[in-house]
């Protein structure tokens, strides 16, 4: 660029002195903007690398005193007796989650069908900023809305708290819709038009074209769409705290209290003393959420990719 | 001047952090609370002048320095209803049979025939420190039970859900749940001086070392008869000095 610039100020000598103070100036432009945005990339990149370094030093420190084995598997968690068993936790958190994406995932789908398919344009419009307006609720109001609607309504028996990983789960599915929403009609929105138009030239209604073409052939961005669900509900913290009852136990069932790994952080963190045992393991508790969250996210990439090869 | 830690301690320290600074304007005093431990962390690393604590500090950090500002009295505290309008205390053994999963049932201490629901508090927690260190010594809690880790949480909880049973600090206790004696005798401050109602402890501020300057000013204001008298025991805490 720089060469074809000065060859362009050789052809044009009378106009030189005035285009060189522009070039440079355009010059300056083009080099602030790439520094610009190498900083805002590097940024983020040492931003993820500082998580995952806060994170790993006192989360390795806790395998000086419970090996991997016990702190997967252990079913007792209770670490100020020194019992540093997190199944009880990542056990909560994925019953939370496989709850919320059951009742999330085909709502969201089905929504996503009407948005992109079915619906007339004032309703999708309506319908859209509803789902917009879900997702930048913050989590404290779903929480609140769970302790105050969901959980007296699951007080069934006397005695009963109505705490647990039902309305835990209720709460997130209703956290992880828009999400489910977005992605899945991102995923239909981009079938090519021709196959559509191809469905109903051979025949087929708009239930056939909808459900025996457009939806099979979005379905790695809908199960994509399914995935951010599911992680967007294992990482919520405080609307879980708020329902959950918070007692680190195995579940029994999905109405006795429970606990995930992302609720057991919050409760924990403000009492323990860093530096001990009891607050290194709660950030091995977040990097295991961190490492499931990656493993996750690694999946659903795949699986969209997959989409977008199909696509082409 | 700048204290963190303990938020039990923060509406105490906030009131009288507002009273020192109007008598010394050339003074501030910033208080935050994130939590008891957050508090000895801070002050151990010199991050912060003073550590608020509902806790002793871990035996490792010799250097702090303690001085007790106010005396929290604990109750066990039970939701109302007519399956416990004749229970109004509860024996030691019995606390311990019931937060331990021995005892189930009302009809088991007296009342009407109705499960108990126990709360309890994170193991963290100031309050269920002091709960496992005075009444339930060696005695395991029962696992599972519900969880909340404020004592707002745990009042609103005990309000509504039929048979349910925790501990909470008395400055919490309102008129939606019901303060149960033990061994016959309330927590009143009179019995938690004459040494009669053993559920209580002390709030703390630690130092790292001595006090010094604008922060010992500040502790030795704590500790006067003006915070004492106007901030301490309306707050329905305790005077440091109610129990020696």
């Amino acid at each position: 660029l720089e060469a074809e610039a000065a060859a362009q100020a050789d052809t044009h000598p009378s106009a030189t002195k005035n285009r060189r103070s522009s070039w440079s100036l355009t010059r300056i432009t083009d080099i602030s903007a790439s520094w610009l945005l190498a900083g805002a990339a590097a940024f983020l990149i040492l931003g993820m690398a500082a998580v995952v370094l806060f994170l790993a030093r006192p989360g390795v420190r806790t395998f000086s005193f419970v090996s991997p084995a016990n702190f997967l598997a252990g079913r007792t968690w209770s670490p100020a007796s020194n019992f540093f068993g997190a199944a009880p936790l990542w056990v909560g958190s994925l019953a939370t989650s496989v709850l919320a994406t059951a009742v999330a995932a085909p709502v969201g789908v089905i929504s996503a069908v009407f948005i992109v398919e079915i619906g007339p344009p004032p309703i999708v419009r309506l319908l859209r900023s509803a789902v917009e307006l879900f997702a930048s609720i913050p989590s404290v109001v779903y929480g609140f809305l769970g302790l105050t609607l969901l959980v007296p309504a699951l007080q069934r028996r006397p005695g009963d708290t109505g705490l647990g990983i039902l309305p835990a789960g209720l709460v997130l599915a209703i956290m992880a819709l828009p999400t489910i929403v977005t992605v899945s009609a991102d995923a239909l929105a981009a079938q090519p038009r021709a196959r559509r138009e191809a469905a109903l030239a051979l025949g087929a209604t708009r239930w056939q074209s909808t459900w025996g073409v457009l939806v099979p052939a979005a379905t790695p961005g809908i199960v994509a769409g399914v995935i951010f669900g599911f992680a967007r509900a294992m990482g919520e913290t405080m609307a879980v705290q708020m329902v959950i009852g918070n007692a680190a136990v195995m579940p029994r069932g999905i109405t006795t209290p429970a606990a995930t790994l992302s609720s057991e952080i919050v409760m924990e963190m403000a009492n323990t003393i860093p530096g001990t045992p009891q607050n290194d393991v709660l950030f091995a508790l977040a990097l295991l959420l961190l490492v499931g969250s990656a493993v996750l996210i690694a999946i659903a990439r795949r699986v969209a990719r997959r989409a977008g090869g199909a696509n082409a | 001047v700048s204290a963190a830690g303990s938020s039990a301690l923060l509406p105490l320290a906030k009131a009288a952090a507002e009273k020192f600074e109007s008598a010394h304007p050339d003074v501030t005093v910033e208080v935050s609370a994130g939590g008891s431990g957050q508090g000895l962390a801070q002050v151990e690393q010199g991050a912060v002048d003073i550590g608020d604590s509902d806790i002793p500090p871990p035996p490792e950090m010799t250097d702090l320095v303690d001085h007790k500002v106010a005396v929290v009295v604990f109750a066990v505290v039970a939701n109302p209803g007519p399956f416990n309008d004749k229970v109004t205390s509860l024996t030691k053994d019995q606390v311990v049979g019931i937060f331990s999963g021995a005892i189930t049932n009302w009809k088991d201490v007296g009342g009407g025939d109705q499960p108990i629901t126990v709360l309890n508090r994170p193991d963290n927690s100031g309050t269920k420190k002091v709960f496992v260190s005075v009444i339930m010594g060696t005695t395991a809690l029962a696992a599972g039970t519900p969880v909340e880790d404020n004592s707002g949480t745990i009042r609103q909880t005990l309000a509504t859900v039929a048979g349910s049973i925790s501990y909470l600090a008395t400055p919490y206790v309102d008129n939606t749940v019901k303060a149960l004696a033990l061994d016959g005798v309330d927590g009143t401050g009179d019995n938690v001086s004459a040494g009669k109602y053993p559920f209580y402890s002390f709030e703390h501020m630690f130092t790292k070392g001595a006090a010094a300057g604008s922060v010992k000013d500040f502790l030795d204001y704590m500790a006067s008869d003006d915070v004492q008298n106007n901030v301490v025991v309306p707050a329905h805490y305790l005077r440091a000095d109610a129990v020696k």
